[in-house]
């Protein structure tokens, strides 16, 4: 064995055993994952009855309900699921503004190179308590505050977004480049001034472009809003499932995967533009 | 008007005309026209039912004490494990199914392009659909219960998963591939040596990432007749239960800590394997 190959075999003992951490990993996750399905069981009753009806649901949910989908025949405009869908729309793009504007202060807070270390740690985890507070059940307490109706959804969306685009404000001033903030000084510009010419126009794209994609996200979460009557397409989707109207649901997903496609693509252009 | 100037050459330029105001402009009218859909009711706003209803949720009712409101976590914890167990196996399945779909949806990696589209349109329909209907579509199947809950939770993980898989997979290093091409390496040989090691980290986090949502989701789903911890919350939120909302108060502090937790250790797992 020459000294080369001596080498080689100590360097490769030397290699970390990074095996053992991942095969505890992966018996661990697969452990947890048998547990998990472990009580699943199949009502196959209902299976038997689907089964049978499955012709019959398949032919009605063919044949959307098109009068309620556009308010025509005996349903009055307010009544159909394109008057919800605006609804949802609206609200999610209040939700959006005023998440966004009130991100604002606590997002340049939870900057670390703005406020120091020990401000934006804890900027950071009031940010993670917003973010991770159940939203529907925010939606219930705001209910409390401004009673049932479109309004509570969309003050809901906009302090739950608070959460996300604090967090995404706050890295995109922390990735900021430094060079204008820093030429500016060198011609005694002041912090008005720097904000207005350095600050604004370098942070700027980014935060339009991390509002559009909130605004995306926003439009999904307003749907499941209106389970708790704060407006929206989500009570005409409690309704239909519970009275399992097929044509009703088939309509709705219709309107939903229009309504959110059309939104998506609308979006991604404009943030291309953007960045 | 535009400023313009006249260089030395002879060619105009012309100060390109400012159109934020317009955009400003647009944003402001869309936001007032919105505005009339989600109409402000002033005389509706009751601060003293607002507070009410935060002390009824955060401090023991009903003659309980804090011992009381704490040891409910043990009456409630079968309940809370289902809806982790329901999450956790939903996500499972839903990221085993999306690992392949991602690979064929990646253009650097299967390079022909209809098959990208195809999938990839297929991914967004899917994504479209609120986990709420999802889930009601599941149960028309095989009945409310465990069992639908983790066939929605699947559905719903196996859009996102999908999409965020195929989108990193489409930023990774293309030199390895290369350099194992060169080798005369088989597909499966370049995806373990060469895909999966550059993927691995963003796949954790990811998995952790969705696993969150979907605890979050399981209140929702609630609403439409799964059972788990969002059955429970949803019982004792009820307006005609105002003498256990402490017990719901409990239970939105128990999914917010585990949230919170899942959070933390998704950043450190990230953090150490990047």
């Amino acid at each position: 064995m020459t000294e080369n190959q001596l080498s080689l075999n100590t360097k490769l003992k030397q290699k970390p055993k990074t095996w053992i951490i991942n095969w505890t990993i992966t018996l661990l996750f697969s452990l947890f994952f048998i547990y998990s399905i472990s009580d699943s069981s199949i009502n196959w009753r209902s299976v038997e009855t689907f089964i049978t009806n499955f012709p019959n649901t398949i032919r009605r949910f063919l044949n959307p309900d098109w009068d309620w989908l556009f308010g025509l025949e005996i349903y009055k405009f307010s009544q159909s699921v394109i008057y919800f869908s605006i609804e949802t729309l609206a609200i999610a793009f209040v939700g959006t503004i005023i998440g966004a504007i009130l991100a604002l202060p606590i997002g340049v807070l939870a900057s670390k190179n703005i406020t120091g270390n020990k401000t934006s740690k804890v900027s950071d985890f009031v940010l993670i308590l917003i973010r991770t507070f159940p939203e529907i059940v925010l939606a219930i307490i705001l209910i409390g505050l401004v009673g049932p109706g479109a309004f509570a959804g969309a003050i809901t969306i906009g302090i739950h977004s608070i959460g996300m685009l604090g967090k995404l404000y706050s890295e995109a001033i922390e990735n900021m480049d430094k060079g204008p903030i820093e030429a500016l000084d060198a011609v005694g510009a002041t912090t008005f001034q720097k904000l207005r010419y350095a600050v604004v126009p370098n942070v700027m794209p980014d935060f339009l472009s991390i509002i559009l994609y909130r605004f995306d996200i926003n439009i999904r979460s307003s749907f499941i809003l209106g389970f708790v009557l704060a407006g929206g397409l989500g009570a005409p989707i409690s309704y239909a499932s519970s009275e399992r109207n097929w044509e009703g649901i088939s309509a709705i997903i219709i309107a939903i995967m229009v309504m959110v496609l059309s939104i998506e693509y609308i979006s991604t252009k404009l943030r291309k533009k953007l960045v | 008007m535009a400023k313009s100037y006249v260089l030395p050459n002879g060619k105009v330029i012309k100060k390109p005309t400012n159109l934020n105001w317009v955009y400003f402009l647009i944003v402001l009218i869309l936001f007032i026209y919105a505005l009339t859909w989600t109409p402000i009711t002033v005389y509706n706003i009751k601060f003293d039912r607002f507070f009410t209803l935060i002390r009824q949720l955060f401090t023991p009712q009903n003659g309980r004490d804090w011992g009381d409101y704490f040891s409910y976590t043990i009456e409630i914890w079968t309940p809370f494990m289902e809806t982790i167990r329901t999450s956790f196996a939903g996500t499972a399945i839903g990221a085993i199914f999306a690992i392949p779909v991602a690979l064929i949806s990646a253009n650097n990696l299967i390079k022909i392009k209809w098959i990208n589209e195809t999938t990839k349109f297929i991914l967004s329909l899917v994504r479209t659909m609120p986990i709420a209907i999802i889930a009601v579509l599941v149960a028309a199947f095989i009945g409310f219960g465990n069992t639908a809950g983790t066939i929605a939770v699947s559905v719903f993980s196996f859009g996102i998963l999908a999409k965020m898989i195929y989108e990193s997979l489409e930023t990774i290093d293309m030199t390895p591939l290369e350099a194992l091409d060169a080798t005369g390496a088989t597909t499966l040989q370049k995806i373990h040596t060469a895909v999966i090691p550059q993927v691995k980290p963003i796949l954790i986090s990811y998995f952790i990432y969705v696993f969150e949502i979907n605890i979050r989701a399981s209140v929702i789903l609630a609403y439409v007749g799964a059972g788990g911890i969002g059955q429970i919350l949803r019982e004792n939120l009820g307006p005609l239960e105002w003498y256990n909302r402490d017990k719901a108060g409990l239970i939105i502090i128990l999914l917010t800590v585990m949230v919170v937790i899942l959070n933390y250790s998704s950043n450190a797992i990230r953090r150490k394997l990047q």
